[in-house]
């Protein structure tokens, strides 16, 4: 080896040890956002049981403190919902029926409203028109390609009781879900 | 000059220009390239500008671009830069069709058609990444649609997602994110691009010095070809400038996903917009990815695709590329525009945002944006929360209408109409025996037949006419009196010239005819059987009523069905509304927010 040769590769290898130690710490930082984790389902209690209307939707507001970045807003709206009332309350008003939805779009999560005749739910942004039981109306029906992939999401709820007030609450296990796929998976 | 071209070199530079031939003569179809290039200049020149007074945060981003507006000149060199930026894409397309027609891709230009065509997606892009900047309601669901999109591309979709919006939502590293795109990154791709486009096309344009003598219709590109070109620019720039100053580019309101809206692309997305309507489900992909892509490959391969074909067969492709590529943008546009027109959820919603723009640069105008940014402005709003709100919280029971029955009715009325609470309207109504069991008061309440009531009913009832009139006089002093304190707005001025009634009118209150037998009214009185007439009406005295109607100070034991709205102060995630909301429907009530004053 010539003493060129031994400069040139020594060259080559100084270069290379600081583009693989510089590498390590500017691939970590520009995929940072891939760390952040969702939220799991986490439970809400969201309005008297008397309060909700009966067989018309009505929107709820998820209220927590909102983490974005830097900065965390408390009591900011983190999610929509719309509730239904499907019976009359209940003796036990555990065993009242209610529908409890998410309002994101499974579609392209644009908020999902109810239309004005409030007999079916539609997203303003392609279009998507449900049932009110959540499910997607048939594309016969409406005369074009419904682009929703499933029905809306159902989320769990729980009729309780308050300990103090005695008054019934519903508690709705708020999550997020996968955009696009035919059924529901949640957002890990 | 010698001096400068000595060490720098600088007159190679100025004479590539200086002896640039056109062999063909100049024409007004090739100014597109220097029109752009001077578009080029003035788009990279405002967006310095507005980067001085940029702050890309969620809540600062809104505030400070209205701040721009209020800047001399900033809201002309902000309309600039977008106005400027559309022509950009329009002019850019219709130089590469005209490249295209003309078939200038061929040998030895075929890295200047490359980058060419990679500059066309890289400028919409570019555009792309500043629509969501200033922290608009249209920008943020437009990069929240565009990231879902993004997402659905198989595999790397969602990685890509959440590397552009910094996480799962849009949000502070979205801004960031975009910002470094558009301001840093994309410039840079642009610029490179840019570069090696224009050093490509004078490395293959004529030299005066290699020119055949014996073409008589080869010019000199500076000044002919030039001052055709700035004829050109100055139309186009003149047209923009136009634009801006007799349309303007109005702020949109801030990004709220409370507010109810139609999201729609950006003009030249439509196209792509109404293709996906075709494509659902699975085949999503195809009209956001693969469409797109297999045209841009087309065209990146069109120098290759030439050589291969006959000279004829070239031309009738070319051609067909263009019109097909003109027709299916414009017609898949008309198609979207066209439904978009007719349907009345969106119009709907358009004309609702435009009221919202205007109300929210008025309130930042006169309020100023509060650190937790120009969202809260409108949130905060009783002019437009209000209606929300009571129809939300308050209507099931209570109406609010005027005497023609415009406003809010409400679904089954059992409770008072609230319109123009605390007014002496009101007031006198409610002590009037005609109305005071009428449903417009009492008359779908317990208190119909209760002792209020009763009283209204059975006093000032007299043998002595003399009497009666009397108690008339006195009881117009006590409706003036309790109204002033409620101290609304639309009254100020008539409570002001009436301090001396309103004096009176207490003595009576206290004194005359036996209010303070049930009711407080400041010093008289005791708390217990009826409300407190003190500040009645009064902000503070709604927000207390609406926050515990069942307090000592109001109805006591005898409240009818009105709940109480906020009266767990231990726990107050657990009351049926907070405190600013109820300060909302109060303010809204009473009819006090702020008006712009208009001449």
């Amino acid at each position: 080896m010539t003493r060129r040769k031994l400069l040139k590769s020594i060259c080559t290898l100084i270069s290379l040890f600081w583009i693989a130690a510089i590498s390590s710490p500017v691939v970590k930082f520009i995929l940072s956002p891939l760390k952040n984790k969702n939220e799991g389902p986490k439970k809400y209690r969201l309005v008297h049981l008397s309060q909700l209307k009966i067989n018309s939707p009505e929107q709820f507001n998820i209220v927590s403190d909102h983490r974005d970045a830097w900065m965390v807003t408390p009591n900011e709206t983190v999610g929509r919902v719309w509730m239904t009332r499907t019976s009359e309350i209940a003796e036990n008003p555990k065993e009242t029926t209610i529908r409890v939805f998410s309002a994101v779009c499974p579609h392209l999560g644009c908020t999902i409203q109810s239309t004005s005749d409030k007999k079916s739910m539609v997203c303003p942004c392609h279009k998507g028109m449900f049932h009110l039981d959540g499910e997607p109306i048939s594309n016969k029906k409406l005369g074009y390609k419904n682009p929703t992939p499933r029905s809306m999401d159902s989320l769990n709820y729980e009729i309780i009781k308050d300990e103090k007030s005695e008054e019934w609450w519903i508690e709705v296990e708020y999550q997020k879900f996968k955009l696009g796929p035919t059924t529901k998976t949640p957002l890990s | 000059m010698n001096w400068l071209d000595s060490r720098t070199g600088s007159n190679r530079l100025i004479n590539s220009y200086k002896n640039r031939v056109l062999p063909d003569g100049a024409s007004w179809i090739l100014s597109s390239a220097g029109c752009l290039f001077w578009l080029f200049v003035i788009e990279v020149i405002t967006g310095l500008l507005l980067m001085t007074c940029y702050s890309p945060s969620v809540p600062s981003a809104w505030a400070s671009v209205h701040y721009i507006d209020g800047l001399p000149g900033g809201e002309f060199i902000r309309g600039l830069h977008y106005y400027n930026s559309q022509a950009l894409i329009i002019l850019f397309t219709i130089h590469t069709l005209r490249v295209l027609l003309m078939a200038s891709f061929r040998k030895p230009k075929e890295i200047i058609w490359i980058t060419g065509i990679l500059i066309a997606p890289a400028m919409v892009v570019w555009a792309v990444t500043g629509n969501p900047l200033p922290g608009t309601l249209d920008g943020f669901s437009q990069i929240n649609v565009e990231g879902n999109i993004i997402a659905s591309t198989p595999i790397v979709g969602p990685i890509f997602r959440k590397l552009l919006l910094g996480g799962d939502e849009v949000g502070n590293r979205t801004i960031t994110h975009l910002y470094f795109l558009h301001v840093a990154l994309f410039p840079i791709i642009m610029g490179l691009l840019l570069g090696l486009h224009i050093t490509q096309i004078y490395r293959h344009s004529d030299k005066i010095d290699d020119l055949d003598k014996s073409n008589t219709k080869a010019v000199p590109y500076w000044p002919y070809q030039s001052i055709r070109n700035l004829t050109t620019f100055s139309l186009i720039f003149g047209l923009i400038c136009g634009m801006v100053w007799f349309y303007g580019h109005p702020l949109k309101v801030p990004a709220d996903s409370g507010i109810h809206h139609v999201p729609r692309p950006e003009w030249y997305f439509i196209f792509l917009f109404e293709l996906r309507r075709y494509f659902t489900g699975q085949w999503e992909v195809v009209a956001t990815l693969i469409i797109p892509g297999i045209a841009l490959t087309l065209l990146l391969l069109m120098p290759l695709i030439d050589r291969i074909s006959s000279e004829k067969t070239s031309k009738v492709m070319r051609y067909l590329i263009v019109t097909g590529g003109i027709l299916t943008w414009s017609g898949l546009t008309m198609l979207s525009v066209l439904r978009d027109h007719s349907d009345v959820d969106y119009q709907h919603s358009k004309t609702h945002l435009a009221a919202l723009t205007a109300r929210v640069n008025e309130l930042a105008d006169h309020d100023g944006v509060p650190p937790q940014g120009a969202i809260t402005l409108l949130r905060n709003d009783p002019k437009i929360q209000g209606p929300i709100l009571f129809i939300k919280h308050c209507s099931s029971c209570h109406s609010h209408a005027d005497a023609n029955g415009k406003g809010i009715i409400a679904e089954s009325p059992s409770a008072p109409n609230l319109y123009q609470f605390g007014s002496r309207e009101w007031i006198q109504g409610l002590l009037d025996p005609e109305k005071i069991q009428s449903e417009h008061y009492f008359g779908k309440t317990e208190f119909k037949e209760g002792e209020m009531a009763e009283w209204i009913l059975s006093s000032g009832d007299s043998e002595e006419e003399e009497d009666i009139k009397d108690f008339k006089a006195e009881m117009k002093q006590v409706v003036i009196s309790l109204s002033a304190q409620a101290q609304l707005k639309s009254q100020a001025e008539m409570d002001k010239k009436d301090t001396d009634l309103i004096r009176e009118g207490d003595t009576v209150i206290k004194e005359g005819i036996g209010c303070t037998d049930c009711h407080q009214y400041h010093d008289a009185g005791e708390l217990g059987s009826g409300p407190d007439l003190t500040d009645y009406a009064s902000r503070s005295w709604m927000v207390d009523f609406i926050s515990n109607p069942a307090h000592e100070r109001f109805y006591s034991d005898s409240n009818d069905r009105m709940p109480k709205f906020h009266d767990n102060f231990k726990e107050p995630n657990k009351n049926l509304l907070d405190q600013k909301t109820i300060e909302i429907i109060t303010d809204w009530i009473r009819g006090d927010w702020y008006e712009l004053e208009r001449d």
